[in-house]
């Protein structure tokens, strides 16, 4: 039997270094046999992930054929110079987008959200085709879109990178800020053709007060501890 | 809720299992596993046959776990008969209930029996009775007598409905609750592994010497253990330089049976929260256990218990809750249990103490050994059991270094208690010398 120097605990005799700290067993009486079997199995198993597939699979078929019903009904039955099945095939394009493809691939969450967003704008860009409205969807419905998209994106992101709730809380702030101020730009410039901040000014302003104030706190560990004391849970 | 109905071939799942299957993630595993070392390696054909043998006096063991519009249930599988397989490295696998995956499993390496249970099924009691019953079953295949003693169930005996009781409701009348609504306590982290991983490293003891060592400071081996336990968790925390320090707490299961009477097999388990605040000052080994003593007597009292009991089957019974629909439940309670619910404990230890057998079983199994899943926060856990002369602790979790079980192993060496260590680790995490 061999011990490590180190710890002060016997070790297996198969053991070539202590569990523990690493330490290489060095025992010239009983030195480690290499291959020999361990005190546990060397094969690693692993729990199959669950197949959502099946049911990826049979809301695309119900979804495909409530869209042919729709399209057969427009085209022979209900009135059929007005095309509204495409709002229902678009709508249920956009669902399945949305809710099956996660079922039938899996993706990163920035793949996925950039999946949304382009199956949000390509559905927003087919009422527009529908009703004639090209320049409300580039001069507004396009530009907002992204605009939420990248307010959504930056607390998300410094989310992933593991900073502190605070940090992230700032950020949303910040870009929920800047976003209001775009938005109401991009109102006014559509409606007016010039801009004159009155709202998104006021919101931000709060929003900057609360930033201000996060900050504060996130610079001083005795105002963040009291902060931690008063509002635990 | 409204009375078991085992008669129709499902099970209303009990006020723990309610918890475990709610909180069941790939990244969190209510999955244990208890194993007993034989004499000799393990015959495969021989615990096949075993396992076929015991599982119909098991019929609360032969279930799937299905999903309830309001609640998940255990649904019959009469015809399920766990694979015996060969081991595995990562023990104790998270249960994902969609692919059909079994809540039960067998495995076998060399010598070593192994037993997995999800714990929506039953706490140690009930599995130790499963494992004692199929370890038995499984001598007797290679031509041993056992008789059916300590614990040791017939396996041709009709099963008992009184063994699948939910004895949670029926003890649980106090008119006052109480729940554990405690500050949070220092989380022990470190590098996580890569998914599928489970580290384990187990200590072998003397259990005579761990016994004595704990009178001595007037203490039992669980006492004494969870006092080591938070010893060491005090040096790890000390040792990460943290301006404030925070509390160490335990979370311990208590079985309830010495308490309440029943002969149930399924979950009948609460825990207790043994606690050392750093910051009150340093304390001595000696300190720790009498701290943890005095809380133990203190605070398991069938009174108390009961009120505990009655506050955690409050929630199933409330008639606006059992409406909610099940997703939305077990949504809420894992992300309730995930930001506070394992905020005020460090990690967990059980020890389900002693596993008892007939005479003629002890020649056969030289040991017992107890491993728990991993947990969201607190990513080690320990568990120790005794079998004959020797207890067996292990840690297990997904981080890579081994300062915790280094501490505490380490520490009972410096007691005058040999360890001996074995271990699935590749290698050892980095480690400051004492």
């Amino acid at each position: 039997m061999s011990y490590c120097v180190n710890c002060g605990v016997e070790l297996d005799a198969a053991a070539a270094s202590c569990p523990l700290c690493g330490t290489p067993v060095v025992n010239p009486r009983a030195p480690a046999v290499p291959g020999a079997p361990g005190a546990f199995p060397e094969r690693r198993g692993e729990v199959a992930p669950v197949d959502r597939r099946g049911a990826g699979l049979t809301v695309t078929v119900m979804l495909a054929a409530a869209s042919a019903c729709c399209a057969a009904l427009n085209r022979f039955v209900f009135a059929p110079g007005v095309p509204w099945a495409a709002y229902a095939v678009g709508g249920a394009a956009l669902f399945w987008v949305l809710a099956v493809t996660p079922l039938l691939w899996r993706a990163h969450p920035a793949w996925r959200a950039a999946l949304d967003l382009t199956a949000v704008m390509l559905y927003i860009a087919l009422v527009a085709r529908l009703t004639g409205g090209w320049d409300w969807y580039f001069r507004l419905a396009l530009p907002i879109a992204l605009a939420v998209a990248a307010a959504v994106a930056a607390p998300c992101i410094v989310a992933a990178l593991h900073r502190s709730i605070l940090t992230t809380t700032m950020t949303a702030l910040g870009a929920l800020a800047v976003f209001l101020i775009a938005l109401e730009a991009l109102i006014d410039v559509y409606l007016r053709a010039a801009f004159a901040p009155v709202w998104s000014l006021i919101c931000a302003a709060v929003a900057l007060v609360m930033i201000a104030t996060l900050l504060v706190v996130r610079l001083r560990p005795r105002l963040r501890e009291e902060v931690r004391k008063r509002f635990h849970t | 809720m409204a009375k078991e109905k085992p008669s129709g071939g499902w099970y209303r799942l009990d006020n723990a299992a309610v918890v475990y299957s709610a909180l069941q993630r790939s990244e969190y595993s209510a999955v244990y596993r208890f194993s007993v070392v034989l004499a000799r390696d393990v015959d495969p054909d021989a615990l096949r046959r075993a396992v076929a043998r015991v599982m119909p006096r098991f019929p609360g063991f032969r279930v799937r776990m299905r999903r309830g519009v309001f609640w998940y249930y255990l649904d019959g599988a009469p015809d399920f008969v766990p694979v015996v397989r060969t081991d595995i490295a990562n023990p104790c696998q998270p249960v994902r209930f969609s692919s059909g995956d079994e809540l039960l499993r067998v495995y076998y390496y060399r010598a070593r029996l192994s037993v997995e249970l999800f714990h929506a099924l039953a706490d140690g009691t009930g599995a130790l009775v499963f494992l004692k019953t199929l370890v038995a079953q499984y001598l007797r295949e290679l031509g041993h007598d056992v008789p059916f003693t300590c614990g040791v169930l017939d396996p041709d005996a009709p099963p008992d409905p009184a063994e699948w009781e939910d004895a949670y409701p029926r003890y649980a009348t106090s008119r006052a609750r109480r729940s554990l609504g405690e500050h949070a306590a220092y989380q022990y982290a470190g590098t996580p592994e890569p998914f599928y991983t489970l580290n384990v490293t187990m200590g072998l003891m003397s259990a005579p010497r761990v016994r004595a060592e704990a009178k001595k400071l007037g203490a039992t081996v669980t006492e004494y253990l969870a006092a080591a336990l938070i010893r060491a968790l005090i040096v790890v925390q000390h040792r990460e330089g943290r301006r404030r320090e925070k509390p160490v707490a335990l979370v311990v299961p208590v079985n309830l049976r010495p308490f309440f009477e029943t002969r149930t097999l399924r979950n009948f388990i609460l825990t207790v929260r043994p606690c050392i605040d750093p910051e009150l000052g340093e304390y001595t080994f000696e300190e720790i256990v009498s701290q943890v003593h005095h809380y133990m007597r203190l605070h398991l009292t069938r009174q108390e218990l009961g009120a505990y009991m009655t506050q955690n089957v409050a929630l199933q019974r409330s008639k606006l809750l059992r409406l909610v629909p099940s997703p939305l439940k077990n949504a809420a309670m894992a992300l309730g249990f995930r930001l506070v619910g394992e905020r005020p404990y460090s990690m967990t230890l059980t020890n389900p103490g002693i596993l008892t057998l007939p005479d003629e079983m002890r020649p056969h199994v030289r040991r017992a050994e107890m491993i728990l899943g991993r947990s969201y926060t607190g990513l080690t856990n320990c568990a120790a059991i005794t079998c004959g002369d020797e207890l067996c602790v292990s840690f297990s979790g997904a981080i890579r270094e081994t300062h915790l079980e280094r501490e505490f192993f380490c520490f009972l060496v410096r007691r005058g208690i040999p360890v001996k260590v074995i271990s699935n680790r590749k290698e050892a995490g980095e480690c400051p010398t004492v």
